[in-house]
């Protein structure tokens, strides 16, 4: 009961936003039922088409988990697209200019993504802890700045010779392996609903989560109870940046094997729906990549026959979670739950 | 070097726009981060309207009515259902990048840019070209302009000299306190945010219909939040924000002239990135501990 309470705010959003997007089709000339059927048939068509959905929600997925980390501890990590970035290029550096043993190196590689991508999202941890300047501003000065640099670094000193901006290939030793042959099916989407899971036991089992939690919940009642709140806002910036640094590790090192000048555009703006619309808790945000995933797929796949624009995709996703705002409105409708009058 | 200066100012114009449009809703307690997608559906809105009728004017009432309208949207989530507004204000921009590109596309046929539409006449006739100096800056200027530098003035009078100013600066504070006094914390929210969105319509409105003369893909690029960042700075001040924002416009005309006079000698995405680091680096140094109106952010519910 307390979970269908939790979900009817994503479900009835997500159901608006298509209803919505079928009405603009209709009306901008495309067929809506043929767009569904191709929409469908994008993820679920063949199993090639459904590994590309799953290699879709990975990084989106674990970049979700960096975004609900953070507001677990009521915080707004809205540059998790710098971190990305910066986590991607860190990961495909260590992966072709180190020589390490198979295992080994992809681990390093990982771990290098996320350190570099928790170490961006400590800036503006900083500037709130000893500022108090919000960090919904800072993440996205941050993000800007560190876009444009990666996009310096792989245009000019890291840029390997040929057509594309993009660094030197990985050696073989940094690349998460392959799970099917004949597809891109990679590690990493066996390592995100992993990572989930950790994530869930953490915040929802340990003392960290726990802090993490009380903070969130209410940050003055949490220091009363001896919560420190600048160590809790580092930690949890920390972690969401390093979440998200590791999504574009997983991305180099899964599917890339390099990194492209413009290797994610908008992962990072996408993966803050999806945490959203996933309720910020692990096992909500698992379900709600799977189903950006296939968001992402479907419009992919209607991009391609029937020529609608891919902005369709955007679209659909700042519509849903608009309509997540009014949770509230759909609970006294649904429930008569009482609180808020209008 | 004078070039520089007055490029600075017109770049400014959007910047201020925005700043200001921020400090409208703030003030009276709401946060509007939704500025960048008010400005980008201001935009494409007005190039609309303008393209349908042939008529700049009809883009002007648009795109401001537009941006207006999405700012009753947002007080709808955020004040009468006491929305995250921060969630309403990212759906918003997410749905206006996509929205517009996505219209671009199935309307016109291409993606990028729209047709040329009709501009809004310039306020001087084109000969004031010929004077020396400054000719050129003011051949362009329409009255969008001078709004822009105007409306700083025009808010630090309201706010600060008028009865009805004091009211509004009240609710966002403390709105239990105005509440108690018989003024209507909802009205007043519902109005400031619907300003502030027809504000930040205008700016879309001066990208299209005084500077560039078509709609182009995510022509608001970042000038929204920027506007926001300029409003921190001015420390939710009127006139503070205008200066904040016009050292933004300075920042972004320094970029474009150093790029043309040194080359590829300092790498270009430096300059780029300039407004950004000095924003970040005044937050960490120069400005002190940064608040705004108490209440921003947060929902009131209402005790009668």
């Amino acid at each position: 009961m307390r979970l269908m309470r939790k979900a009817i705010a994503p479900v009835i959003s997500l159901l608006l936003a298509l209803a919505i997007t079928g009405v603009i089709l209709w009306r901008t000339g495309y067929p809506p039922s043929a767009a569904g059927e191709v929409f469908i048939r994008g993820s679920f068509g063949s199993t090639l088409n459904f590994a590309e959905m799953l290699i879709k929600a990975t990084p989106l997925l674990v970049a979700a988990l960096g975004v609900s980390v953070a507001s677990t501890a009521g915080l707004l990590n809205i540059g998790v697209e710098g971190q990305i970035y910066v986590g991607g290029l860190a990961a495909a550096w260590v992966g072709f200019a180190v020589k390490l043993p198979p295992v080994v190196h992809v681990t390093v590689c990982l771990l290098a993504g996320a350190a570099v991508g928790g170490a961006l999202a400590l800036g503006p941890a900083w500037l709130k802890v000893r500022r108090g300047v919000n960090e919904v501003i800072t993440t996205l000065l941050t993000y800007y700045t560190a876009t444009l640099i990666v996009h310096y670094l792989v245009v000019n000193p890291l840029r390997a010779p040929g057509f594309t901006p993009a660094t030197p290939m990985i050696a073989k030793t940094a690349r998460l392996p392959l799970l099917v042959a004949d597809t891109r099916l990679h590690l990493g989407v066996l390592l995100a609903p992993a990572i989930a899971a950790a994530l869930w036991f953490v915040i929802y089992r340990t003392i960290w989560g726990f802090r993490l939690r009380s903070f969130g919940e209410n940050p003055i009642a949490a220091a009363y109870g001896g919560i420190s709140s600048s160590k809790t806002v580092y930690a949890a910036m920390f972690a969401s940046g390093a979440l998200a640094g590791a999504a574009g590790a997983i991305q180099v090192l899964g599917l890339d094997h390099r990194f492209f000048d413009s290797f994610a555009p908008g992962l990072g703006f996408d993966s803050i729906a999806v945490a959203l619309v996933g309720m910020s808790h692990p096992l909500g945000v698992v379900v709600s990549a799977l189903l950006f995933g296939v968001l992402r797929t479907g419009v992919l796949e209607m991009t391609v026959e029937l020529g609608t624009p891919k902005a369709l995709a955007l679209l659909v996703e700042g519509m849903a979670v608009l309509f997540l705002a009014f949770e509230r409105l759909y609970r006294r409708w649904l429930l008569r739950e009482g609180g808020v009058r209008p | 070097m004078i070039w520089v200066l007055i490029s600075a100012l017109q770049a400014a114009v959007p910047i201020i726009l925005a700043a200001e449009a921020g400090l409208i809703a703030e003030r009276s307690g709401v946060v509007n981060l939704a500025l960048e997608g008010m400005m980008l559906t201001g935009a494409f809105v007005s190039m609309l309207a303008a393209h349908v009728a042939q008529n700049a004017w009809m883009g002007l009432v648009a795109g401001v009515g537009v941006g207006a309208l999405l700012g009753l949207i947002h007080a709808y989530a955020s004040v009468t259902w006491s929305a995250d507004q921060i969630i309403s204000a990212t759906g918003i921009n997410v749905a206006a990048a996509g929205g517009t590109s996505f219209l671009l596309k199935a309307i016109f046929k291409q993606s990028g840019t729209s047709p040329a539409v009709p501009p809004i006449p310039k306020l001087f006739s084109s000969s004031v070209a010929l004077v020396p100096g400054v000719g050129g800056f003011l051949a362009n200027i329409t009255f969008i302009d001078v709004v822009a530098y105007a409306l700083p003035f025009l808010l630090l009078w309201f706010y600060y000299s008028t009865p009805l100013g004091l009211r509004v600066r009240s609710v966002g504070e403390k709105p239990e306190a105005s509440e108690s006094v018989g003024i209507s914390v909802v009205r007043v929210r519902y109005v400031s945010t619907a300003v502030s969105g027809a504000v930040a319509g205008l700016a879309g409105v001066y990208l299209v219909l005084s500077v560039l003369g078509f709609f182009q893909q995510d022509m608001s690029a970042g000038r929204g939040y920027l506007g926001l960042v300029a409003m921190i700075f001015g420390k939710w001040h009127p006139v503070g924000a205008l200066v904040a924002a016009v050292f933004f416009g300075l920042t972004d005309a320094l970029q474009m002239s150093l790029q043309l006079n040194m080359g590829s000698a300092i790498p270009r995405e430096l300059f780029l990135a300039m407004p950004y680091i000095m924003a970040l680096a005044a937050m960490a140094g120069f400005v002190g501990r940064a608040s705004g109106p108490e209440a921003a952010g947060k929902p009131y519910i209402s005790q009668r």
